[in-house]
């Protein structure tokens, strides 16, 4: 006795993740470059193709509440349509994070795209691109151990995060640098969600292979990379 | 004093635990029953909590209905069952020669698959458990409440000397509850209870279980798992091990023993998941 079909559409959802993370990937990669170059037209396509990515998400979103409505999924079943239905929120959130990048890049704003600044913002963006490719990985692979790297590769970003405030004192009082700088603040900060969305995912996956949900990290009481090699 | 799990399930902390936390009131330890040379169910240590609703689940020929039918000794009435092992009800074992099977009987009752009313009028059927157990005072409230416990007494009041025959699959099933419940028992089982109604008859039922387990202890053989994942709060998996063609003799086993919750979402054992996944065989 095998459930061909609820195994086919199960089988179609899981895919339709994995292909609506490659995308936000490529989303993630080009407003990077777009941000770096102040390239218009790349940022233009970046908006344009988040639809693609929102029809990824609404089409798995739909599968899964056919699913839960009609095959009653349990055990790992139930885990993997979960874990799936979750994800698919913090993929599709990922991808809105770049377009909100994008629509910076086309104000046109007199930013420096060479400085220490947009150094610190592209590392920090080579990060969150790392840990959307682990956690997808960790996902399609049941990898826990992997699964549990994301929170040690979030606090790299986020410490980087924390330094743009120092990076950006200097242009804060100038009336002519001061609104680019609050943008550039935010769009670390957008990198930064990135990554929490990345550690969330990675949640998802502890859960779907374990059965216990866990919080790799607790907003309200922070863990530090040193307190978390110590256990 | 809590239920003894068969494995203690750690990742039960993960979810509401009053489904374990709850007395025993049947202790089943190396429970082994036969039919003559067929070994029906090998070794089974369960303990059913107090009002708690406990299904048994599993395939076809793993057991389930014979373990149910030890809890009040329905077996005896089948000439070559034999039973080995132990169960306590309420720290008695219910297997002694002392034990009195009419009393057993009306403390422990059953529902069958089948509604089988006998060919009286629904008072009749009622009144029939309590007139054999002598607890004819005040028959007509007693005939009252418990077809209102049963949820049917809106339905049959006004024609409480009609045929229990004329009632439909779904009523004449609660007034076999009624009739179980008139004697004031302490368990009901329920053996695989609205396999022949319908759905809106199931759901009454289902309903009717959630009211009843305020006051008594149920246990549930089904074959439909979202019922049992519907109405219970501990779910044994049973499974038959062994099989002709490995030269062993085929017998139920209980394979897992959880929280509803645990079982349907994190169940242990492999054989569980496969089976309540639809991947079984």
């Amino acid at each position: 006795m095998t459930r061909i079909n609820f195994e086919e559409e199960l089988g179609k959802a899981e895919s339709a993740l994995l292909a609506q993370g490659g995308l936000v990937q490529t989303q993630l990669d080009r407003v990077l470059t777009s941000l770096q170059q102040r390239d218009i037209e790349q940022a233009d396509a970046v908006i344009a193709d988040d639809d693609r990515v929102d029809d990824l998400y609404l089409a798995t979103q739909t599968r899964i509440l056919n699913l839960l409505a009609l095959q009653a999924p349990v055990a790992g079943d139930l885990r993997l349509v979960s874990a799936i239905l979750h994800s698919n929120m913090h993929v599709e959130r990922m991808g809105d994070l770049c377009v909100n990048i994008a629509k910076f890049v086309k104000n046109e704003l007199p930013y420096p795209p060479n400085s220490p600044l947009m150094e610190r913002l592209l590392d920090m963006g080579a990060r969150a691109a790392e840990m959307l490719r682990s956690a997808m990985q960790a996902f399609a692979q049941r990898d826990v151990d992997l699964a549990e790297e994301l929170p040690v590769k979030d606090d790299a970003i986020d410490k980087l995060n924390r330094g743009m405030l120092g990076d950006l004192k200097e242009y804060a009082g100038d009336e002519q640098s001061f609104e680019w700088a609050i943008n550039l603040l935010l769009i670390a900060r957008y990198l930064e969600r990135f990554g929490d969305h990345a550690v969330d995912i990675g949640e998802q996956t502890h859960f779907l292979v374990t059965g216990v949900f866990k919080e790799f990290t607790d907003a309200s009481h922070p863990v530090t990379s040193a307190a978390r090699e110590d256990n | 004093m809590k239920i003894a799990l068969a494995e203690p399930n750690e990742r039960l902390g993960s979810f509401p635990s009053e489904a374990t936390d709850s007395e025993p009131v049947f202790e089943a330890r190396g429970l082994t029953v036969s039919y003559g040379d067929a070994v029906a169910v090998r070794d089974v240590n369960l303990d059913i909590g107090e009002r708690r609703i406990t299904a048994l689940i599993g395939p076809s020929g793993c057991g389930k209905s014979t373990l149910i039918r030890c809890f009040n000794r329905m077996n005896d009435l089948i000439p070559s069952a034999r039973v080995e092992g132990s169960i306590t009800y309420r720290n008695e074992d219910l297997y002694s020669r002392s034990a009195d099977p009419v009393e057993v009987r009306r403390l422990i009752g059953m529902v069958f698959q089948q509604p089988n009313p006998f060919p009286k009028s629904i008072y009749d059927n009622v009144a029939f458990g309590l007139k054999i157990n002598r607890m004819t005072d005040d028959l007509d409230d007693r005939i009252e409440d418990a077809l209102r416990n049963a949820a049917l007494w809106d339905e049959v009041k006004g024609k409480l000397k009609s045929p229990a025959t004329s009632l439909s699959g779904g009523q004449q099933q609660r007034l076999c509850i009624a009739r179980a419940l008139a004697t004031e028992p302490d368990v009901i089982l329920m053996d695989e209870p609205c396999s022949a109604l319908d759905p809106i008859a199931t759901t009454r039922i289902e309903d009717l279980m959630h009211s009843l387990k305020e006051r008594y202890t149920i246990v549930i053989v089904t074959h439909n798992m979202q019922q049992a994942a519907r109405v219970s709060d501990m779910t044994a998996f049973m499974s038959v091990q062994g099989s002709e063609d490995e030269g062993e003799r085929p017998a139920g086993i209980l394979i897992e023993y959880d929280a509803t919750t645990t079982i349907f979402t994190t169940p242990s054992d492999p054989r569980t998941e496969d089976y309540i996944t639809g991947r079984f065989g």
